[in-house]
């Protein structure tokens, strides 16, 4: 019986065109609109990069370390564009060129760096990274200056050992050489995750007599309801992992965003995500007992934010939420999900992809106990007259 | 008794859909369930299949306590279901080989029931195609298809037809029929007297959700006191004309509007014959007479004050 109505979830579930667009079809042309918003962005980049004024003051004459950088990055490598370009100016001249537009931010050290902006935008969120990054990096230079010594006085080993960094992540610290515009693609992996949710909504609503005439006849039927519910999950699990599985390849081998080469774990990334975003789904499903469109549209809402904050929009968004307000980043399966790639990407270590999965995992079951909660019941108030439709 | 029901209650806020409501159907009877809409049809036979939460009362089928889990019970129901309840993205067979899986597991046996349902129902030559590429008839056709295909001993019908074309319509009232001879005891509601008087063996007409009369077609319109409807057409009388058929033997009631007649007269022999010989005395030119025998309508005139279609 299990097997029986799990095959013919799957045929529904691969005819349903609507869904399978919104959940395969739509983040992949997302994902080529991102990649050609990223190459006109890089375009510009070429002909300007971020400018900054920096304060030409004693601590800044007294920071060698802070000048050696910020000329490694104004540098031009070759074709490359450089990362920054700098002015050195008084204060008061700092604040007309950033008043005039001139600069996208003003560096003051006093002496601690500070980053002075009037708008936002990505020119600012590049020097933010920047800042921020080469403040952790002279930071884990003094603790190794401090155990050590015998660097100060050997240059060149110095310059080597700097020369790994890159000064475009926040923490730099990991093997690949950074690129920003994968977190983009990578929440936007997200975002596909959550859509899963929507095969998670057919699922509930299809055994729910209250909410479609088919969920009627089948609790008419001598058969478990939670046996109909887990055959449904399954197989949208599945379809949902099968997409996110194709988007991925499709990202890495059309559009040649990285995604490291640990390609289990990867794939164990998409498994663990469609989970949470078809039970996430379910849940929606089983406690708004008003039409599927409202469900729909209640899902795109909490997809849009959750991915919105775990830098969908805004790569940098996602750095801000998880350092102002960690709680936020760590109940919020998006981020879970771009944090767990990013992890894989950027690190040698597995603790922090382990805890993303674990989180996931986490969120799915709670998920599925209050979806099995709400459904559990087996007589119903009140049963609308619904006209035939999916 | 296949199916029991005592003193049902059931409430939408307010609202009594379903009051104090008491049926019993018989093993191998067509059991006609009759009332207008929002009578409460459809509210007491989800009641009765324990989808629907009710207020008060029992329900038991073939003589045991109906519940959301007595799998042994809804084994041997079949329901068809007001609204077509099939799946779009799967075919005529599929649809009808899902529902039957979810009461036949042997693959073997679910095949050749599957095959029987739909050549019941007339669909053979649409076996491959998608609901949506069926016509509301057929469409309801697969519907029934889906709900009889296991084979049940007691099926439940909640207007079938409506919206159906009479070709499909015949298939599905002589299809009814079949199966009932084939042993299913059925239920079945409708707002169309006549297909509940053409195959019903036994009916209950309800209103507000109360019973207002029940019986065989027979006993139901003998419960009322009309023998014969006379009509004429077209005929040109003044008041004291009117006076004069109210005081012809049998008459109970006289009509006249836009120049037809309309005389309801109780049981009596030689009724139609009285009016016609008055008219001949008073010379008077008509065009067409009917007489019919009293419908069902009629009854549930006589009983609610109101008519079972507006
Ligand atoms: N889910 C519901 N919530 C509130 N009131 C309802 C609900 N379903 C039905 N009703 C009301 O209960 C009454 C009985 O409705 P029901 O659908 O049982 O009638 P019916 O005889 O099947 O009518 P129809 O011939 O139109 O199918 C109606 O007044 C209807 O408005
Ligand atoms: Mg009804």
């Amino acid at each position: 019986m299990f097997m029986h109505i799990f095959k013919y979830r799957m045929k529904c579930f691969l005819g349903d065109k609507v869904t399978l667009f919104w959940t395969m079809l739509f983040p992949i042309l997302l994902s080529i609109l991102f990649l050609m918003a990223f190459s006109n962005l890089s375009n510009v980049d070429s002909f300007t990069g971020a400018r900054v004024a920096v304060v030409n003051n004693d601590a800044y004459k007294s920071d060698k370390m802070f000048q050696e950088t910020l000329a490694s990055v104004t540098e031009k490598h070759g074709d490359d564009a450089p990362l920054l370009s700098m002015e050195l100016v008084s204060l008061e001249e700092a604040g007309t060129l950033l008043e005039q537009g001139k600069v996208h931010g003003v560096i003051l050290l006093e002496p601690d760096i500070r980053l002075v902006v009037n708008q936002s935008g990505i020119y600012q969120s590049i020097i933010k990274s920047f800042l921020d990054q080469y403040k952790q990096v002279s930071a884990s230079y003094k603790s190794l200056f401090q155990t050590n010594p015998e660097l100060l006085t050997d240059g060149d080993k110095l310059v080597d050992y700097s020369a790994d960094y890159s000064y475009l992540t926040e923490k730099g610290l990991g093997k690949n050489k950074t690129d920003n515009t994968v977190t983009y693609f990578y929440a936007l992996l997200a975002m596909a995750s959550l859509y899963g949710s929507f095969w998670g909504v057919r699922v509930v609503s299809e055994v729910q007599a209250d909410q479609t005439m088919r969920g009627a006849r089948i609790n008419l039927a001598p058969a478990h309801k939670m046996k109909m519910l887990l055959a449904g999950i399954l197989a949208a699990w599945i379809i949902q992992f099968v997409e996110l599985s194709l988007l991925i390849l499709f990202m890495s081998l059309v559009l040649k965003v990285s995604f490291g080469n640990q390609v289990g774990y990867i794939l164990l990334t998409c498994l663990v995500g469609a989970l949470t975003g078809v039970t996430l789904g379910t849940l929606v499903g089983g406690l708004i007992k008003k039409g599927e469109g409202i469900k729909i549209g209640v899902l795109l809402g909490i997809s849009m934010i959750m991915s919105g904050l775990a830098g969908l929009y805004f790569a940098s968004f996602k750095y801000f939420v998880t350092k102002a307000i960690p709680i936020i980043a760590y109940v919020n399966p998006a981020n879970l999900i771009t944090d767990a790639l990013y992890a894989l990407y950027y690190y040698d270590t597995y603790q922090r992809f382990a805890l993303n999965i674990f989180l996931l995992l986490a969120f799915s079951a709670v998920f599925c106990m209050l979806t099995y909660l709400s459904v559990r019941r087996d007589q119903y108030a009140s049963i609308p007259s619904i006209q035939e439709g999916n | 008794m296949v199916i029991k029901v005592e003193n049902l209650v059931k409430r939408y806020g307010e609202l009594i859909a379903v009051d104090h409501l008491s049926l019993e159907v018989r093993q191998g009877e067509i059991f006609g369930l009759l009332g207008p809409n929002g009578s409460g049809k459809t509210t007491l036979i989800n009641c009765i299949l324990s989808l629907l939460k009710y207020d008060k009362g029992n329900i038991s089928i073939f003589d045991k306590p109906m519940a959301p889990d007595a799998y042994d019970i809804k084994r041997d129901i079949g329901v068809i279901m007001q609204n077509v309840a099939v799946f779009n993205e799967l075919t005529v067979y599929e649809n009808t080989d899902y529902f039957c899986g979810l009461y036949i597991k042997d693959k073997e046996e679910r095949k050749k029931l599957v095959d029987e349902a739909i050549g019941f129902v007339g669909l053979n030559d649409f076996r491959s195609f998608y609901p949506k590429k069926l016509s509301g008839g057929l469409l309801r056709r697969l519907n029934i298809a889906c709900g009889i295909a296991h084979k049940p001993r007691l099926i439940i019908l909640d207007e079938p037809t409506v919206a159906v074309d009479p070709q499909s319509r015949n298939n599905i009232l002589e299809g009814i029929v079949r199966l009932n001879q084939q042993g299913a005891t059925i239920v079945y509601t409708s707002h169309y007297m006549e297909e509940v008087e053409q195959i019903c063996s036994r009916i209950m007409i309800i209103d507000k959700g109360r019973i207002i009369a029940e019986g065989t077609k027979e006993e139901l319109k003998s419960m009322i006191n009309i023998g014969e409807i006379v009509s004429v057409e077209s005929v040109e009388l003044d008041r004291t004309l009117l006076d004069s058929i109210g005081q012809l033997p049998n008459v109970s009631q006289v009509g006249y509007e836009n120049q037809n007649l309309t005389v309801i007269f109780t049981k009596g022999r030689n009724n139609l014959l009285h009016l016609m010989d008055l008219l001949r005395k008073e010379n008077l030119s008509y065009g067409s007479v009917y007489s019919k025998l009293p419908t069902l309508n009629d009854v549930f005139l006589e009983f609610t004050g109101k008519q079972l279609r507006d």
